[in-house]
């Protein structure tokens, strides 16, 4: 797929001499989005890590925008366009709110200004430190931070965990905000109902492997899926509506 | 009671002075040794062999005290940055031990090269007339060149809080050391940061080795000497802290002088001692990162 922004073919990894991902493949266009769902375990992460070069690579090819990068240093992925917000966020505890953005900022429409303007929270601590802020404000700073890198494919690592409800619903709407700019993500989260809410495309992943690879819409008309990978319980774990 | 006064005064003024110079030398180590985790015991070598160039820049080009500094400064880096290359490459990331042994290693060369070059004989840079003689006042009598140690060491000192604390590169240092993975994942070039910081800071050692010749002379074995008392001040300070290296190394050189005064015979035991004391209270350092 010539014009597909993200394509990853066959990629195995792992840590030490433990497969935890095997045969993935998939692509994403520009400006599209992808929610990666299933069990604790399965390797969700492992595949937001591989992307990143924060596993032991065993095979296969990735490329964003045709350029490969498999081979590539994590710090030259972000240059090329990868912007990460982990899981257990990572902000730098000794550096202020500002610092943590403008250590990462890369040329293009993202600055320092934009997001404290998208996150007024943040605006209001800008001189605090790393570890002087909320886990809110410290996952807000996360998405804030990787979008500082101006990346081309945003990866955000479980960005709702162990939130406050009004925190998730902010979180939330400033996803689907980017979403609606174009911003093109691959969103890990337990919360199946609004990972399928803001990504249109979606794969499932089982013991490492893609056991479903399709629209969001798709695994919401007939959830027999998430039953039986991502451990649902039925319809009535999903809303009538998710679409984003 | 005012030569009691004006003694203690003199010594706290020397051991700040002695204190300023074990900062200059110490303030890369926290750095190599508390983030990147590379046991560098060659880190005295290159104060040393920053000492040694500008004794050549004195001897054989006929430089000045202060303008033998950059000449020093600059070659140690050059040394450093290449050492770092070729050199330290292959240590980071293998056991510590594999570490002690090839810094170590790297230490007896220096040691019997700078032995085969500049003879076993202890030197000491001369000091320019401006910089000779005292301040006397009140009863106390200090050193002017000891005035000009402490002036210059804290302005570098000011220096290096700045570039730390106020630029771009001392965030993107400061984002490394807290968390060397996630700021590689925020695009920072952490293995170029290194190389940079641990190049600067035997630059710093080299300048520490230039200016401290009157207290720590110049002689082929200075490299292992001083290497505990530099060890000393990074492990009390607290581990990657240059604040916790400038505090211990101030403290630390107001105890050895004052501790060589009240017991001559016991050599730097006092202050052993006391870094003992403060290491049992404090085992990860008075200013350990969190």
């Amino acid at each position: 797929m010539a014009d597909a922004l993200l394509q990853v073919e066959g990629v195995r990894a792992g840590y030490g001499d433990a497969v935890v991902i095997d045969d993935i493949g998939f692509s994403l266009n520009e400006g599209e989005s992808l929610a990666v769902l299933g069990r604790n375990g399965v390797g969700k992460t492992t595949l937001i890590l591989t992307l990143m070069g924060q596993t032991r690579f065993m095979g296969g090819r990735m490329s964003l925008r045709g350029k490969r990068f498999e081979r590539l240093p994590t710090n030259a992925r972000v240059a090329l366009g990868l912007g990460w917000a982990p899981q257990e966020r990572g902000i730098f505890a000794s550096l202020t709110v500002e610092e943590n953005l403008s250590v990462a900022a890369r040329p293009g429409p993202w600055n320092a200004k934009r997001l404290l303007d998208m996150f007024p929270a943040l605006a209001a601590r800008r001189g605090n430190f790393g570890n002087q802020l909320s886990g809110g404000e410290q996952q807000m700073l996360a998405i804030a931070r990787a979008l500082m890198t101006n990346p081309a494919l945003l990866l955000l690592d479980e960005p709702l965990e162990g939130l406050a409800p009004i925190i998730v619903e902010e979180l939330t709407a400033t996803i689907r905000r980017l979403a609606g700019e174009g911003v093109g993500f691959i969103l890990v989260e337990q919360h199946t109902q609004l990972a399928l809410g803001l990504a249109r495309q979606a794969i499932i992943l089982e013991r490492g492997r893609i056991v479903f690879q399709g629209t969001s819409q798709a695994l919401v008309d007939d959830p027999s899926m998430l039953v039986r990978f991502v451990g649902l319980r039925g319809e009535r774990d999903l809303a009538p509506s998710v679409s984003a | 009671m005012g030569d009691f006064l004006s003694t203690w005064l003199a010594l706290t003024f020397n051991g700040i002075a002695f204190g300023m110079i074990l900062f200059l030398i110490s303030s890369g180590l926290t750095v190599t040794l508390g983030v990147m985790r590379l046991v560098n015991l060659s880190h005295c070598g290159f104060a040393m062999i920053g000492g040694y160039i500008a004794m050549a820049a004195v001897d054989y080009l006929g430089f000045g005290l202060l303008a033998s500094i950059p000449v020093a400064l600059l070659g140690t880096m050059v040394i450093a940055a290449i050492i770092e290359r070729t050199l330290f490459q292959w240590t980071y990331g293998i056991t510590e031990l594999g570490q002690i042994l090839m810094t170590f290693g790297l230490t007896l060369v220096m040691v019997a090269l700078c032995n085969i070059i500049f003879g076993p004989l202890l030197h000491a840079l001369p000091v320019p007339n401006w910089l000779t003689g005292n301040f006397q006042g009140g009863g106390i009598v200090i050193s002017v060149y000891r005035c000009f140690l402490i002036v210059i060491s804290g302005l570098i000192a000011v220096g290096i809080w700045y570039v730390v604390e106020r630029t771009d590169f001392g965030a993107r240092l400061r984002a490394s050391v807290d968390n060397p993975r996630m700021a590689r994942c925020a695009g920072i070039n952490v293995r170029q940061i290194f190389s940079l910081t641990f190049t600067v800071g035997c630059g710093l050692a080299a300048v520490g080795g230039v200016l401290g010749t009157q207290m720590l002379p110049l002689e082929p074995f200075y490299a292992l000497d001083y290497l505990i008392l530099t060890l000393i001040v990074v492990a009390t300070g607290g581990l990657g802290s240059l604040k916790g290296s400038f505090c211990a190394a101030l403290l630390i050189g107001v105890i050895d002088t004052w501790g060589r005064y009240i017991l001559p015979a016991g050599g730097g035991f006092v202050m052993y001692a006391i870094v003992l004391v403060v290491l049992l209270a404090r085992p990860q350092g008075l200013f350990a990162r969190a």
